[in-house]
């Protein structure tokens, strides 16, 4: 069944299975930023946007996307550039598998509330699993982004 | 997971239609508990596009759709107002923000979970189910009913009377189910008790409830009399998350800690 939908602010129009999760149809289309992980809704690494919102791509089924905005981190390139800069600077990542996942959240909280502190930088980041880091340097990323730069 | 047709309907009386006429039809709500199981689905019927996904206010109550996610139930002002914010607290305990952007109240309270974080806090509030067919029934009701229940939830509303409220999930890790939940209210002098994942599915303690009424203003001594009472009044068991044992001590606890709670003590 053909779906249309926007992907990165480009429409496009794909096939999708009628049971197929977004993730698995996102990768079978060659967008590969998405990552699977769990497959099970617990550890954010699928994370994408829709309609602005995080969400879980292993979680949502494809056939819902018709008609709806999806972004994933080849669509944000400015937004993550910025992202990817805090992390840097903090040391926050290190295999980087977690990486696409956190930056779409980041974004989508820095959108929902651009003075976010610390606590709620940790409770928006919850149900994304980190196995390299202790979460506290991307803490301290987050805050450097959402501060426009300044941890 | 696998599906052999996804209906996506434009009415609730097609939704209702398909529901009847396939026995083994599924409604789809957000689909995370869904897409967990293993077993092929023959008909998936996608209530998205029903109108379901918005929460209005009256005076007396707050109405909240079966598609509205569990996110934009805790995000919402007049539901942070309930109990103090203590039902907002209870879900922005659930997974993540992403998680909680898909997963909706329908599916929370039609899956009846035992281990649900959703179902206690609820309990202790005056909540109406609302189908497409069947009669508005209490939430305390429908969790009493057995079998299976072939109809549409199409919205809950809460009575958005002030109260005093706590909720207290009691897990191994954050993002873990509980091992046991329990959350309290005071609303006009009652008293609402509820204890859910005992590993099974959430109740009110109704005979501690009735006890409690009955005194005009309860010392400590009495509330944590209560909290003893509660664990003799309810069933408590055991599984791999944790021994009957734990769970009692768990349960006296945090009873006794929401009562002293919501009487300022
Ligand atoms: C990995 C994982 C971890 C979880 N952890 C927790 C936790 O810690 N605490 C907690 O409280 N919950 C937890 N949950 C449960 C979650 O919060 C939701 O309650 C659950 O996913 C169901 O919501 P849904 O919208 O996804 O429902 P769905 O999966 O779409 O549906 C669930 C059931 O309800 C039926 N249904 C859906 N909508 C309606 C409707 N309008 N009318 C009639 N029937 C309907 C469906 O047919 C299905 O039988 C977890 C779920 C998962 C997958
Ligand atoms: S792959 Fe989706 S949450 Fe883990
Ligand atoms: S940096 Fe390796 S999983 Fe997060």
């Amino acid at each position: 069944m053909k779906i249309t939908f926007m992907l990165n602010d480009r429409k496009v129009t794909w096939d999708a299975l009628p049971g197929e999760s977004l993730l698995d149809f996102l990768r079978r289309h060659h967008v590969v930023s998405v990552k699977k992980g769990c497959d099970g809704s617990t550890c954010g690494v699928c994370t994408v946007l829709m309609n602005h919102k995080p969400v879980l791509a292993c979680t949502v089924l494809a056939m819902r996307c018709t008609g709806e905005h999806i972004h994933t981190v080849e669509g944000l390139a400015d937004e993550v550039e910025k992202i990817s800069e805090a992390f840097g600077i903090e040391g926050a990542d290190q295999c980087g598998f977690c990486n696409p996942g956190i930056a779409l959240s980041l974004y989508a909280l820095k959108r929902e509330n651009s003075n976010a502190e610390a606590s709620e930088i940790r409770q928006y980041l919850e149900g994304h699993l980190c196995r390299c880091s202790g979460y506290q340097a991307q803490v301290k990323a987050a805050l450097r982004y959402i501060g426009g730069g300044q941890s | 997971m696998h599906v052999e047709a996804y209906h996506k309907v434009s009415t609730l009386e097609e939704a209702y239609e398909l529901l009847q006429t396939h026995d083994s039809a599924v409604l789809l709500g957000g689909g995370a508990w869904i897409r967990t199981g293993s077993k092929p689905i023959e008909h998936l019927i996608d209530l998205k596009e029903l109108g379901l996904n918005t929460i209005t206010e009256t005076d007396q109550s707050i109405i909240i759709g079966a598609m509205v996610s569990l996110r934009d139930m805790e995000t919402h002002q007049g539901i942070k107002q309930l109990g103090g914010g203590f039902l907002s607290e209870a879900l922005s305990q659930i997974l993540g923000v992403a998680f909680r952007n898909t997963a909706t109240i329908g599916g929370s309270v039609m899956g009846k979970y035992s281990f649900s974080d959703v179902l206690t806090p609820l309990l202790v509030l005056d909540v109406s189910l609302h189908f497409y067919h069947a009669k508005t029934m209490s939430l305390a009701s429908f969790l009493s009913q057995r079998g299976r229940f072939r109809d549409i939830l199409t919205a809950i509303s809460i009575d958005k009377t002030p109260c005093k409220a706590m909720f207290k999930k009691v897990s191994n890790t954050t993002l873990d189910f509980s091992i046991v939940n329990v959350a309290v209210s005071l609303v006009k002098g009652r008293h609402k008790i509820a204890v859910g994942a005992r590993p099974s599915i959430a109740v009110l303690a109704e005979s501690v409830m009735r006890w409690l009424d009955t005194i005009e203003k309860p010392s400590e001594m009495i509330l944590e009399e209560a909290g003893e009472r509660v664990v003799a009044d309810i069933k408590l068991g055991s599984n791999q998350r944790a021994k009957e044992a734990y769970r009692q001590q768990l349960v006296k606890t945090y009873v006794t800690r929401g009562l002293k709670e919501v009487h300022g003590l």
